[in-house]
């Protein structure tokens, strides 16, 4: 070591902007050997452009990356890989169809004769690998047939594979059970042992308590802290992450609520996978409310949103009402037919239809549940009518009904997709992050005309990752972590910091097994 | 009249047309494994055979040798490939619209060279187009059975087994295999590991062309030294029927095409019987849809799971 | 990174990267492409270019007669590109059209020749029994593809190898037989008059099958223009989640595709043997399915535009085999001009263009942020 201030890697004020948005700015991250460094944040707080950048995905628009003293330039992730750089990322780059060994060694794979896998030397040393790191995965079976906790490890593995002795752990947890968490962190704390180095992005704070040696705080794009676990406590680091200005205020007065609209009684969900996403959840929305979910990204929100729309099936035992009526199980289409309107997270996908118009993206769900005169032909002048209102009164900024939705700015398309689920006879509104990457004028917008629906009796359930957002609007708050769903209190009865510590898994130490 | 037909049918004579009439679907098809793991939509196949099929024995008219029409042909499904991966990889042309266009324009291309070249129409039968000659084994003379299954066949057919086991040696034990698979299977993924995978697609693609191409040749130089209009009738899309059953793995794409190389003798052995060949042609489609409708009851996930890919 | 940083682009004078300049763009290159080919080709032959065009020309539009021809052949072109529309544009790979024409045609001839019906419910009860064997043909990818995800890409194309095998199966093993003649030709016996769709052009062999197909063109184009159904299988074809979640019924949606799509390809053969053939013959239609398929993707799935481009691709054929008789030429020199010029038509202007315009911006993007964060740093 050439002096006390030499760290292991060190990423010196780094920036990287995309278009007008600066993702990183002036990022500085010193990282020690054998330790585990948390990085957390909150969504686009400028995690993963910071470890796309040291992992050579991009390239810093500023800044400089020096690992042991030296200065590294990476051309592009293959070079970062050879330079001892691993990363996992939270979607997996794993190929389906091959096996878990084929995985393993592709593109870095032993070869005999200079033309052949060397089947037995890699698995030599893949084998080593597992052992060394305590790590059971069965290597012959095929990506596809094993479960997703070992998909991680194979990962791992992977990394371990190509040399890395840095690896980024990219939000490793949200698809691991509590039993696969442990896993991991057995596995990371082995190693630390053997002397690798492991940056952990999260944004979970028991996790961070759990294992890490250092923590970096990021929000929006800027370092707010670089402290040790044993220096800080959680409220502290909560406040760090979330604590920011408000910038937004909504206007609302308080409400009466009319009678229960929707009931939930103990709704569970299993993904695909068969883990269990939602647990044993009970909320009730009435009419004229705003019934707010906080919690961030993979807590399992999705999967109780679309159970409640029944685009995924309920576990036996769950009871979903609506106006009385047992929905649990049913279709969108029965959905929208009882009055239930939906506006989906992903907006270009679900909510919209980007080769469609205007007006086929504006009479989506309308024609099936409200409908128009006729049952056989579009009546286009009803559909105009119909199209204009939605533009007109959610002021979407338009050339005209028959311009692709796919031309329209971000905020217009949030703005169209909000005004044709409102403008409908709907009795209640499920919203996912109905103002996700739009300016802040049109944010305002949409929470006014949020308003104004549960003004005329409507309720809604709002569920989002802007905590902000769900504290202004809201008149009930809950909290989902880890599939659970946790009281928050009533409108402006908790603060900000201490609905974000729920929302991290922090206070209720019950909910964290 | 029972027992005659079934002895027909396992007799060696029908094994032995099988595996002469298979030799063109598994060439053919085991090239066209490497293009169908990198999954790009391509059904050009017909084309590729056809325009093999006339060089084959352009080549070999001109040169007197069937190898050298055989050469000849392979470059002819190189060029094709060539133009085909400009088409679909840089200029961004549909892959099912080229692929359609490509066949349907094979049949008026080779037509039109037989009138250019040979000014005929229909067929043209020449002794200058040699054939491959027939090899035989003294060894296996002596072994009844093995004697008319092995010996008495032409170059390509040994070299189609022989192809198919390379075929798959290299797509399963060599790292460009294990690369090629990864392409097709998750693009990004294979990106991600500093696999360039438009260099991926380009191999695929000229393996398969170079051998349909091949695969072509052996209609005109297998014997009868002729080429005629539309000579491969739908044998191209029998190669991609193989391997889409086959999902690209040379060894049970060699055995769909082995079957249907089957049927299609047992069209040729059974008709001096008068029995509906059309029925025995059938079978292997019928089956494999039966098998197709199996794999898929097994993996039967529930109503609601509509959006999900298919197989 | 999030999606906030979207800007309306605005809109430039001659902008090659999207809407009518594009077009003309394509066109225009294609067709000069196919001008120069097409001369090259033709001379390579030893003809004369001018001659052979003129002689194209005549053949297609010359007289009546000729016109006739053309509509005749534009026909099959017509049916089977509807059948392709329907799928296609509602994301269904039907690649089995050619196998639905010859179902189709074989029921067809069936019906004709052996019930006696009277005359015009005849021709009727065969051309809806020809578009519903197709539509059975079709049933069985669909299943197999909505209940278990079979992707109908291999089905339906196992499906033509089926259709074709079976016809010639019943035709030589089962029709030919029953009548006790011997034939050289694998067909059915001629169908009864009262089973022919009328001649649409008298002394041509244009039938009204023409009209039936202008009527399916513009049946399928006020289906997916005017009415709340083909609004539907728009939606699922473009983004099938988002009809999913806007409440459509997307497995019933779905399977119409494959049932409306089978009824097309069925009677287009129906069409072919009720206006065209007068039998059934084993192989008749080539490649039509195919050109149907071809066809509707380069008219971007505009049945509208399929009309004309049917035409034209009929009045091709017939001016074709003009140049044939008049010429040393061979008429299938059309054939393969087509297909370049479908391929030519295919290719990727857009992309093209937007590629130097996007090298251009990116250029300028990337000074632009290298110069602000040089201030920001200097700060």
């Amino acid at each position: 070591m050439q002096n006390e201030e030499q760290h292991y890697l060190e990423m010196r004020n780094i920036v990287k902007s995309f278009g007008p948005l600066i993702a990183n700015n002036n990022i500085t991250l010193k990282v020690e050997k054998a330790t585990v460094h948390a990085l957390i944040g909150e969504n686009g707080a400028g995690k993963s452009t910071l470890m796309n950048i040291l992992s050579g995905i991009y390239k810093p628009d500023y800044g400089e990356i020096i690992i042991d003293g030296k200065k590294m330039h990476f051309r592009n992730s293959f070079d970062a890989a050879k330079n001892g750089i691993g990363m996992v990322f939270q979607e997996f780059m794993l190929f389906d169809d091959l096996t878990v060994i084929e995985n393993i060694v592709y593109a870095y794979e032993k070869t005999r004769y200079g033309m052949f896998i060397d089947k037995k030397k890699n698995r030599e040393k893949v084998e080593q690998i597992c052992r060394d790191y305590h790590f059971n995965i069965p290597l012959d079976a095929k990506v596809s047939e094993i479960p997703v906790s070992l998909l991680q490890q194979v990962e791992i593995v992977k990394v371990l594979y190509k040399g890395a002795e840095i690896i980024i752990l990219d939000e490793p947890t949200s698809v691991l059970t509590p039993q696969g968490v442990q896993g991991l962190f057995k596995a990371i704390r082995f190693l630390i042992k053997n002397g690798k180095t492991i940056i952990l992005i999260t944004h979970k704070l028991k996790e961070v308590f759990a294992i890490a040696d250092e923590i970096t705080v990021l929000r929006d794009g800027k370092v707010t802290g670089n402290v040790k676990p044993s220096e800080i406590t959680e409220n502290e680091l909560a406040n760090m992450m979330v604590g920011r200005e408000v910038l937004l205020e909504a206007d609302k007065d308080p409400v009466e609520p009319g009678e229960v609209i929707l009931e939930v009684k103990n709704l569970t969900v299993k993904d695909k996978e068969g883990v269990v996403r939602v647990k044993n959840v009970n909320f009730d929305v009435h009419a004229g409310e705003i019934v707010g979910i906080a919690g961030v990204a993979g807590s399992g929100q999705q999967f109780l949103v679309e159970a409640l729309f029944g685009l995924s099936d309920a576990e036996k035992g769950s009871q979903i009402l609506f106006n009385g009526k047992d929905i649990t199980n049913g279709t969108p289409r029965d959905a929208r037919l009882m009055g239930i309107g939906y506006i989906p997270q992903d907006r270009l996908n679900a909510g919209g239809n980007p080769q469609g118009t205007i007006w086929e993206n504006a009479i989506m769900g309308y024609h099936v549940a409200h409908g128009f005169k006729s049952k056989v032909f579009l009546d286009h002048k009803e559909i105009d009518e119909f199209s204009d209102r939605v533009v007109a009164q959610f002021n979407v900024k338009t050339q005209g009904l028959n311009e692709k939705l796919k031309s329209l700015s971000g905020g217009n398309i949030q703005k169209l997709i909000v005004g044709r689920e409102s403008i409908q006879d709907n009795k209640l509104l499920i919203i996912e992050d109905p103002t996700r990457g739009i300016d802040v004028g049109a944010i305002e917008f949409v929470w006014e005309k949020l308003l104004a629906i549960t003004r005329e009796g409507k309720g809604i359930l709002l569920v989002s990752h802007e905590l902000n957002e769900v504290m202004q609007l809201s008149d009930r708050i809950y909290v989902i972590y880890n599939g659970v769903l946790i009281e928050a209190g009533n409108y402006h009865e908790k603060t900000e910091q201490e609905i974000g510590l729920l929302m991290l898994g922090g206070g209720e130490d019950d909910v964290w097994k | 009249m029972l027992i005659e037909v079934l002895k027909t049918i396992i007799s060696p004579v029908a094994f032995a047309a099988a595996l002469r009439l298979s030799c063109p679907l598994i060439i053919g098809s085991v090239g066209g494994c490497f293009n169908e793991k990198i999954s790009t939509g391509n059904l050009a196949y017909e084309c590729f055979m056809l325009v093999g099929a006339f060089f084959g024995a352009y080549g070999s008219f001109i040169s007197g040798s069937p190898v050298i029409g055989s050469l000849v042909a392979v470059l002819s499904g190189f060029v094709l490939a060539l133009i085909y991966g400009l088409l679909v990889y840089h200029l961004n042309c549909n892959a099912m619209i080229v692929s359609i266009a490509y066949n349907n324009a094979a049949w008026a291309l080779t037509t039109l060279l037989l009138v250019v070249i040979w000014n005929t129409r229909g067929q043209f039968t020449d002794p200058r187009i040699v054939s491959y000659s027939t090899l035989d084994m003294d060894f296996l003379k002596k072994v009844p059975f093995l004697d008319t299954l092995f010996n008495n066949n032409i170059l390509l057919v040994y070299l189609a087994y022989i192809y198919a086991i390379i075929g798959h040696i290299i797509m399963y034990m060599t790292p460009f295999g294990l690369r090629l698979r990864g392409v097709g299977s998750y693009p990004m993924a294979a990106q991600s590991a500093g696999i360039s995978v438009r260099k991926y697609r380009w191999i695929g693609l000229i393996i398969m062309g170079c051998s349909m191409g091949l695969a072509g040749s052996y209609m005109p130089l297998s014997g009868m030294s002729l080429f005629s209009e539309n000579m491969t009738r739908g044998r191209g899309f029998l190669c991609l029927t193989s391997i889409l059953v086959g999902k690209g793995d040379p060894l049970k794409t060699t055995v769909i095409a082995l079957l249907f190389g089957y049927a299609n003798a047992m069209t040729l052995v059974l008709s001096t019987f008068n029995l509906p060949t059309q029925i025995v042609s059938m079978l292997p489609y019928v089956a494999v849809l039966a098998v197709l409708l199996m794999v898929g009851i097994r993996n039967y996930k529930g109503a609601k799971n509509i959006t999900g890919d298919t197989i | 990174m999030t999606s906030g940083n979207e800007t309306i682009a605005k809109p430039k004078r001659f902008d090659l990267t999207s809407g009518i300049w594009v077009e003309v763009a394509r066109y225009f290159f294609s067709f000069i492409g196919v001008l120069l080919l097409g001369a090259l080709l033709i001379y390579a032959q030893g003809e004369d270019p001018l001659k052979a065009a003129k002689l194209i020309v005549a053949g297609a539009f010359g007289n009546r007669v000729a016109i006739g021809n053309s509509f005749r052949w534009a026909t099959p072109c017509l049916l089977t590109g509807a059948a392709a529309i329907v799928a296609f544009k509602s994301g269904v790979n039907n690649l089995g059209i050619e196998g639905q024409m010859y179902l189709g045609a074989f029921i067809a001839a069936v019906i004709g020749y052996f019930y006696k019906l009277p005359a015009g419910v005849h021709m009727i009860v065969c051309l809806v029994a020809a578009g519903f064997s197709g539509v059975i043909w079709m049933i069985i990818p669909a299943v197999m593809r909505l209940f278990f995800r079979i992707n109908e890409y291999i089905t339906t194309m196992m499906m033509n190898f089926i259709a074709t095998l079976f016809c010639d199966f019943f035709v030589i093993w089962v029709i030919i037989p029953s009548l006790g003649i011997t034939t050289t030709t694998a067909a059915t016996p001629n169908i009864m008059k009262g089973a022919r769709l009328p001649s649409l052009i008298k002394g041509t062999s244009a039938s009204w099958g023409f009209l039936l197909g202008i009527f399916c063109c513009v049946f399928v184009y006020i289906l997916y223009r005017y009415t709340i159904q083909g609004y539907e299988l728009k939606q699922v074809g473009e983004n099938l989640k988002f009809a999913l979640v806007g409440g459509v019924n997307v497995k019933k949606t779905f399977l119409s595709i494959f049932v409306l799509s089978g009824f097309l390809g069925g009677l287009a053969g129906g069409v072919e043997v009720t206006g065209g053939y007068y039998r059934y013959v084993s192989g008749f239609s080539y490649t039509m399915g195919w050109e149907g398929i071809m066809i509707a993707n380069i008219c971007k799935q505009n049945p509208i535009a399929l009309i004309f481009v049917s035409i034209i691709w009929g009045a091709l054929k017939t001016g074709a085999m003009n140049m044939e008789r008049g010429t040393a030429l061979n008429r299938l020199t059309v054939n393969l001009l087509q297909m370049i010029f479908v391929i030519l038509v295919s290719i990727d202007f857009e992309g093209i263009f937007k590629f130097f315009d996007d090298r251009i911006n990116k250029k300028k993007e990337l000074d632009k942020i290298i110069r602000q964060t040089g201030a920001q740093n200097a700060n």
